[in-house]
């Protein structure tokens, strides 16, 4: 793993530092986010395919900051905060499909997942560069399923909850992702 | 996944591993800290109760210079940016109301702390990645170079422009959430640009 480039000058967050961004602590916030952006930066990166993650990674933790003072402790700050890190994709993707978005319009600048396979594969490109790329080439409900259910580690229920659609619809993804990723793989 | 769901699959089992074997943790190649402690600053507002006050305090509209870039790169202008974000209605409605005093001189001056923050954030990203994309240069298509640099211009363009009108006017969200949106656009056109196969000497 590369070092990473987020300044890490910042604490470990505290005990108490929840508390104190609940009160409105932006400096206890920032604690909070260094702690957990990793993990939601892996999630946001695989969910979009590269495309608006850091966008999302963005929005997830303005979203964090104001849901913050509804967190009550029933779960893991870290598991809350993924959670709310899938739902505010869930709600991006909606809006996505109502608007075309391209920064660059040139046919030949266009590859899908590029991004992400290049950040995701610095480390150790020769164990995970084919199946990075291929789980960006996924179709968005296929990645999302395959991403939330085989690598995060979610239930199909509990997916099927965040989507609002049938557990069925969620292992018909699922089945469909893993299919196309072992073909892919094989080649 | 588990293994017991395709048991004695082999094929399923190579995904399986695969898949385990994938980092849960990534940092981001730039940090978003800044930019989201602008968002988070910029979200204690005070519901405006007048338009009128909107039209004072607002920064002058520099709109023009997205569209310039717009026309040339941009398909998703900064109107766009602010359509999506479902921000557009309600940060629109509501304007910062501007503290008096010594107050006020703080608040600024934190501004401009956030803004430099933002731009220097970036800056350091994108260096680094114009730097790889020099090495590149000669080995891309005279067309695809052609069309990268009259983007990065109008791309510059814009950026230098959102700063000078932030630094008339450090409490405009409006803009700084265009800054930041056209330096996501740069950040991206050089990461893809950084990623296109080149042609064999």
């Amino acid at each position: 793993m590369p070092p990473s480039p987020v300044p890490s000058k910042v604490p470990s967050p505290s005990d108490d530092d929840i508390a104190r961004a609940q009160r409105g602590d932006v400096d206890a916030f920032e604690r909070l986010y260094r702690a957990h952006v990793g993990r939601v930066n892996a999630l946001c990166i695989r969910l979009t395919a590269g495309q608006g993650a850091d966008e999302l990674l963005q929005d997830v933790f303005v979203r964090v900051w104001e849901k913050l003072p509804s967190f009550r402790g029933e779960s893991a700050l870290g598991t809350w905060v993924h959670r709310l890190a899938v739902n505010v994709f869930l709600l991006s993707r909606r809006g996505e499909q109502r608007r075309e978005a391209r920064v660059v319009a040139a046919e030949y600048l266009d590859e899908p997942g590029v991004e992400a396979v290049q950040v995701l594969v610095r480390d150790d490109p020769d164990a995970r560069m084919d199946l990075e790329r291929a789980i960006a080439l996924l179709p968005p409900g296929a990645r999302a399923a395959f991403v939330l259910h085989d690598i995060e580690g979610y239930k199909h229920e509990e997916i099927a909850e965040m989507q609002g659609v049938a557990a069925a619809t969620v292992r018909a993804h699922l089945h469909r992702a893993r299919k196309m990723l072992m073909e892919e793989l094989d080649r | 996944m588990t293994e017991h769901e395709h048991p004695g699959d082999p094929r399923a089992e190579r995904l399986w591993r695969a898949a385990a074997s994938l980092s849960r943790d990534i940092p981001p190649a730039v940090d978003p800290w800044p930019a989201i402690r602008a968002r988070i600053e910029a979200d204690r507002v005070v519901p405006l109760t007048g338009v009128a006050s909107r039209a004072v305090h607002r920064a002058p509209p520099s709109w023009r210079l997205v569209a310039a870039a717009a026309a040339l790169v941009i398909v998703s202008s900064a109107v766009t940016l602010l359509a999506v974000r479902g921000r557009t209605t309600s940060q629109v409605a509501a304007i910062r109301t501007p503290p008096a005093g010594a107050a006020a001189m703080i608040a600024v001056d934190r501004r401009r702390q956030l803004v430099a923050d933002v731009c220097g954030s970036y800056d350091a990203a994108a260096s680094d990645l114009e730097r790889a994309l020099r090495t590149r240069r000669d080995r891309l298509s005279p067309r695809t170079v052609r069309v990268l640099e009259e983007s990065l211009r109008a791309i510059d363009q814009a950026i230098g422009e959102a700063r000078s009108a932030l630094e008339k006017d450090p409490a405009s969200q409006d803009m700084l959430d265009l800054l930041d949106s056209v330096y996501r656009q740069k950040l991206d056109l050089l990461r893809r640009a950084n990623a296109l196969p080149l042609r064999s000497s």
